[in-house]
């Protein structure tokens, strides 16, 4: 008849206990309640005075088995290669997905504009050919090459994989990945900031050309790294921080409407001369590139657009406080315009994702308690202790 | 047959009440006494019934005290107060209405 437990399992009961924290002045006292019954439920396993039921046993083998995550990873280093196969499918994906979005919203945002010069009247047709035939080609070259060198990358990496090495991105922790990704994006200003190029006003060619085009390098690497953590992401156990994912998507994607809406009217401006031609640059900033989806530079252009308009417009564009405070109501523009319709949205589709993924296990946990404080029953639905 | 989740929330406290009417006892205890008691009909989650205690102790319905258990351990030991027998006295009633009222529906639909 055991009467009393090791020490190294009554430091195992207590670490339990101690996650019980309520208040500082109190949780000695609940601690050593709850140690109590653990230690008693403990003992009476011990010496068969508790039934040992099915769930019971269920319990006991989960635990013995370990933990699936461990063991999903230890599977993948078996199978590495199989693993790193579906991986760099579904980074293949990514990208065809990210490319075909940015031809799609540019290809449509340049409809856009068009039509809303002809329907407006602004007698500049001609020009809307000249800029169609400035514009749109070698916006189409330039996606050719994009998707030319991105499967020239992703062969790169399926060569890696094939000789049992994994891709760059896949080695680096999400850590490094994120601490990188942060690097370039501020590299990728800065270089837009520092060599600020005329060819990346309206009159020659629509804006994120140039930006794709000269930093092309540094965006392959910020999509790669970016493929890399929402991979990791994505298959993080457990599986509910997904949701976070859908709803972050869903805003930067919702984000894209607004923006045409507001963009369309301002190059129509500038073409009729409303505007200043360098307008666009004023507290624009740079896109963020190829991050995930074209919605994301849009988003993210609208979020940061504050920053570049203090810190940096005022020097470089503006030489007058009227054309700094322009430069800032342009950004608070694009800011409301782009943002907050994005974010209405996203809180919708997050919501409704985030309650259909099960995340909310904390809100529900916190439901359950406070019917128990009202005196009520807990939610018994994953009662482990259930007797048969 | 399980009773439902309300069914048995909304009694809880009661038969805690009850069980320490009887005699004092402490949690791990008091649990085992109404799983046993309930032959499968319900099980509690025993962690969730800690905070029932403490709530009960807050109004009073209840008083704890450590003292040294059958076993030779220190446990901390539950107490009915004359309030909580009020309280149990009026919660049975309550209880006892509700089937009366459940017998003579069922009578009245058996007729």
């Amino acid at each position: 008849m055991r009467d009393s437990v090791s020490p190294d399992i009554q430091a195992k009961l207590s670490a339990l206990c101690k996650q019980v924290s309520v208040a500082h002045d109190l949780d000695p006292e609940i601690q050593k309640e709850l140690y109590g019954h653990m230690e008693d439920k403990l003992l009476a396993y011990l010496n068969r005075e508790e039934p040992l039921t099915d769930e019971d046993a269920l319990i006991l083998v989960r635990e013995h088995f370990g933990d699936p995550a461990v063991i999903k990873d230890l599977f993948r280093r078996v199978h590495s290669w199989e693993s790193h196969v579906t991986v760099a499918r579904r980074v293949a994906a990514v990208f065809i997905v990210q490319f075909a979005l940015v031809a799609a919203v540019h290809v449509f945002h340049l409809a856009v504009y068009g039509f809303a010069m002809v329907w407006l009247g602004s007698g500049k047709e001609s020009e809307l050919l000249l800029f169609s035939l400035r514009a749109i080609w070698p916006w189409m070259t330039l996606y050719g090459l994009v998707i030319v060198t991105a499967w020239y990358f992703l062969r790169g990496w399926q060569q890696a994989i094939e000789r049992r090495e994994s891709p760059w991105f896949l080695r680096w922790t999400p850590a490094c990945l994120l601490g990188l990704l942060v690097l370039l994006y501020f590299v990728d200003h800065l270089a837009l900031i520092v060599k600020p190029s005329a060819e990346r006003q309206l009159s020659l060619f629509p804006e994120p050309l140039q930006m794709t085009w000269a930093l092309l390098a540094i965006q392959y690497v910020m999509t790669a790294a970016g493929c890399g953590l929402v991979l990791w992401w994505c298959d993080r156990p457990p599986r509910r921080p997904r949701a976070l994912l859908y709803a972050l998507l869903a805003w930067l994607a919702a984000g894209m409407a607004p923006m045409f809406l507001y963009n369309s009217p301002v190059h129509l401006m500038i073409t009729q001369e409303k505007l200043p031609l360098d307008f666009l640059a004023w507290g624009h900033g740079a896109s963020f590139g190829s991050f995930l989806v074209s919605g994301v530079e849009w988003n993210v252009t609208a979020l940061v657009s504050l920053r570049p308009a203090l810190l940096t417009t005022l020097p470089l564009y503006s030489s007058s406080f009227s054309a700094y405070f322009l430069s800032l109501g342009h950004s608070l523009l694009q800011l409301m315009q782009g943002l907050w319709p994005g974010i209405a949205f996203a809180v919708a589709y997050g919501g409704f994702r985030f309650w259909q993924s099960g995340a909310p296990i904390r809100l529900r946990f916190r439901r359950q308690f406070t019917q128990l404080i009202d005196a009520t029953y807990v939610d018994d639905k994953e009662d482990k202790g259930r007797r048969s | 047959m399980k009773a439902q989740k309300e069914l048995v929330g909304a009694s809880t406290g009661l038969l805690i009440l009850s069980v320490l009417a009887k005699e004092a006892s402490y949690g791990y205890q008091i649990i085992k006494h109404i799983n046993a008691e309930a032959e499968g009909l319900f099980v509690w989650q025993e962690g969730t019934v800690y905070p029932v205690l403490h709530k009960l102790e807050k109004e009073k319905l209840v008083r704890a005290q450590w003292q040294q258990a059958d076993t030779g351990r220190e446990r901390k030991y539950y107490y009915i107060t004359a309030k909580g027998r009020d309280a149990l006295k009026a919660g049975t009633k309550e209880w006892n209405a509700f089937h009366a009222m459940m017998v003579r529906l069922k009578e009245a639909t058996n007729a």
